[in-house]
């Protein structure tokens, strides 16, 4: 009878403990679990305090190419901002991407950019989207713009508006 | 003559408050799965843009992910928030302010959305944001 009260005492601490650390293992194993970073792709871009040109308040920097991002109140009529020198790269509600604004076919943006490049490589892109088109189309035209910068080298400023209808 | 009964010593009866530690500590621990399961659940869900052209994000300590399903779904350090001006008083912290914040936004969101968002964050002072995307 005594040995078996010693047993059942031991059993009980012994349970007791091991449920405890099993909870504060579980507790410390969800909390990494749910911390642990991934690896992520995508297009990093950081605002510079210090603007890049006079009127121009927000300096971006994305990836490969540096560039102005406009803030929603001040893109609404973009034609009244005072810079030149750029290349309009549009897109419209519909996803529709126009150079300068002419048509262009989606194959043929890379190498229409491409052209007004080699022919002043000190201009800037200006990419204007309209507000309800998808930011699926607002990442092609990244990605196209990178293209672009990455096969000529070059860095030019890249100018973002939306505008708003 | 007095008889002298010896009763055993019988044990005070108590409570644990161990125990109820414990089980307070698996239900925040298990309310705080159930809140991330549905934003997992969420970014599951949503197709990210493909990038022919991406770039590895730096990890870095500070980050916090903007989830947005749709126009209206947009999910802040893995909570739901009701409108934009959420975004001020989750990210108004000094300490929140050097933190990147990563959009994970489907590709069929309006850019108004994105771009939205990007000036309240630049408002309140955080200068580092990145696209996810899904190339």
């Amino acid at each position: 009878m005594k040995i078996f009260k010693e047993v059942k005492t031991i059993d009980f601490r012994f349970d007791f403990v091991s449920l405890s650390v099993a909870n504060l293992s579980f507790i410390i194993l969800s909390f990494f679990a749910l911390n642990i970073p991934k690896k992520e792709k995508g297009i990093l871009f950081a605002f510079e305090k210090k603007p890049a040109v006079a009127q121009l308040p927000y300096q971006i920097t994305g990836g490969s190419a540096r560039g102005v991002l406009y803030s929603y109140e001040r893109l609404q009529n973009p034609q009244e901002e005072k810079f030149s020198n750029y290349i309009r790269f549009s897109i419209n509600d519909k996803g529709e991407f126009f150079v300068e604004d002419e048509p262009v076919n989606f194959n043929q943006i890379v190498d229409k950019l491409k052209s007004y490049f080699i022919e002043d490589s000190t201009k800037s892109i200006y990419i204007i989207i309209h507000q309800d088109a998808s930011y699926e189309y607002l990442i092609k035209a990244f990605d196209m713009t990178i293209q672009v910068f990455k096969d000529l080298k070059l860095q030019p400023k890249i100018f973002i508006g939306v505008v708003r209808r | 003559m007095a008889v002298r009964i010896n009763f055993p010593k019988r044990e005070i009866p108590s409570i644990s408050i161990l125990s109820l530690a414990n089980l307070a500590f698996i239900m925040a621990v298990f309310m705080v799965i159930v809140v991330k399961v549905e934003y997992y659940e969420k970014s599951k869900v949503i197709n990210l843009p493909k990038l022919n052209n991406s770039f590895k994000i730096p990890t870095q300590s500070k980050t916090s992910t903007i989830l947005i399903v749709n126009d209206n779904e947009i999910y802040a350090e893995g909570f739901k928030i009701k409108s934009l001006d959420d975004l001020s008083t989750i990210y108004l912290t000094k300490s929140q302010k050097d933190v990147l914040i990563l959009i994970r936004a489907d590709k069929n969101v309006r850019v108004n959305t994105i771009i939205e968002i990007m000036d309240r964050l630049r408002k309140i002072g955080i200068n580092k944001i990145a696209f996810i995307t899904g190339g």
